[in-house]
């Protein structure tokens, strides 16, 4: 054991250690800008994560037909009794056309915001093991005019935004996460609120609208989409209200949000590199 | 017939070729998924061949391995996700623990690997939990590291055998190709 430690591949491996220190304190200096390393590994292993996420895509759809046939049957009958739903809806005709007025102003995202700029891009492999809230990334980096705090977001309505960037890759924190606050609004009432995740409701693939004034009229049903501001344009979807129930302090309302978007399912998104107002406070 | 150079560039390059086809098993979305549970699948590569290798071999498999897993990390504005190199770092280490281990102290054997992936994986997870999430004071945070730190870490055990065997097995092929 001496001898190990007089050697010179102690010293090597000592060496090495001491990098992978340095490459931490770098991280902690370059923020949410891949450091180099970073960027040479994540180079290196696009592709690879490219090409197994090609083979992954291609042999799920091939088995979901046959494996998720009871599934889609579940869907049907829910979408079924949706359908009775709406056109129970229907009788109330002035709500019902408030809210697709408002429906038609967020529906078109390009023609919403006719000044910005958006990207598309694939998601290439998923968080590691451990992250329970679908963080991934996603095959555009720098080169791509992608940036730090860009959001994120699919047809379906918004996924999150950009935490890291790279040269070729980004990463992406999702809305169901711990540290994520998104300034959302209702569309129906107007009010305004914050968005972000929770543990548990992560696991469910749901996420939390907080700070709700105790006389707040938000109801299930309702839609909930961004307020605006230096992070995310006005109007992209997040979720449809499933719940709203008193804070755990007592003094505001939460409301517990379904994203449009499958978060752990998703395979491509858009990313807005620009828009009016971007960064500013 | 080749030389012993030849063949010891031929095995780390299957070696590397093994780390690079786990590391795919472990990024590939939906792949190896149970209940949203996924195993690590580089981080017992990098012990197997740190336990047949040495130290040496196996700190700087260990510290590729974990660079793997560092540039998979999402970091998270505000607080939590770990530091790029934190997994390059404590990977690395516990790789040369288990090569010194084995050199001095313990034997090669299936057992020894699954006790070392599972202190690796534990102290790993634990502080990746508590930098990321812990110390932040989300809510019900605890749950995170029962439903998520610790299924990884018993996945990532029952992966382990196929992982041990299959770095026994290239080592051993080419222990006897040197031989001869």
């Amino acid at each position: 054991m001496k001898d190990f430690f007089k050697g010179v591949r102690f010293k090597i491996l000592i060496a090495i250690l001491t990098v992978m220190i340095g490459f931490m304190i770098m991280a902690v200096y370059t923020g949410g800008t891949a450091s180099l390393v970073s960027q040479i590994v994540s180079i290196v292993v696009e592709p690879v994560q490219r090409l197994s996420s090609d083979l992954s895509g291609r042999f799920s759809d091939f088995f979901d037909k046959f494996l998720n046939a009871g599934e889609i049957q579940r869907q049907n009958e829910v979408m079924r009794e949706q359908i009775i739903e709406y056109q129970r809806q229907l009788v109330d005709y002035e709500r019902i056309k408030h809210e697709y007025e408002q429906l038609q102003k967020i529906g078109d995202i390009r023609e919403q915001w006719p000044d910005s700029d958006i990207s598309t891009a694939a998601v290439i492999s998923r968080g590691p093991p451990s992250d329970p809230f679908g963080g991934f990334t996603i095959d555009k980096g720098t080169l791509d005019d992608i940036a730090l705090y860009d959001p994120v977001f699919t047809e379906a309505g918004l996924v999150g935004y950009i935490t890291e960037v790279g040269l070729t890759t980004s990463k992406v924190v999702t809305l169901l996460d711990v540290n994520i606050n998104v300034g959302a609004a209702n569309i129906t009432t107007r009010e305004v609120g914050n968005v972000t995740g929770t543990v548990d409701l992560a696991a469910e693939g749901l996420c939390r609208m907080e700070y709700l004034l105790r006389e707040s009229e938000t109801a299930p049903g309702h839609i909930i989409v961004t307020s605006g501001g230096s992070l995310y344009p006005k109007g992209i979807v997040i979720g449809e209200v499933v719940e709203v129930t008193a804070s755990s302090r007592g003094n505001s309302l939460e409301a517990t949000i379904r994203p449009t978007v499958e978060v752990k399912n998703i395979k491509d998104v858009f990313v807005i590199t620009r828009f009016e107002g971007q960064g500013i406070e | 017939m080749k030389s012993t150079k030849t063949i010891q560039i031929l095995k780390h390059v299957v070696y590397a070729l093994l780390l690079a086809l786990f590391y795919v098993a472990q990024t590939t979305p939906g792949l190896f998924v149970i209940a949203g549970v996924k195993p690590m699948w580089v981080v017992p590569v990098a012990i197997a061949i740190a336990m047949y290798e040495g130290e040496f071999v196996g700190g700087i498999y260990g510290a590729a391995a974990g660079l793997l897993c560092d540039a998979g990390t999402v970091p998270r504005a505000g607080g939590g996700a770990v530091l790029f190199g934190f997994n390059g770092f404590f990977v690395c280490l516990f790789c040369i623990a288990a090569g010194l281990l084995i050199i001095y102290l313990l034997r090669c054997n299936l057992l020894g690997c699954m006790l070392f992936v599972a202190v690796t994986m534990l102290a790993r997870g634990s502080l990746e939990f508590l930098f990321a999430y812990g110390m932040w004071g989300h809510e019900n945070v605890w749950k995170l590291y029962v439903y998520y730190t610790i299924p990884v870490i018993v996945y990532t055990l029952v992966i382990t055998p196929l992982v041990f065997w299959s770095v026994g097995k290239i080592f051993r092929k080419f222990e006897i190709m040197l031989e001869r």
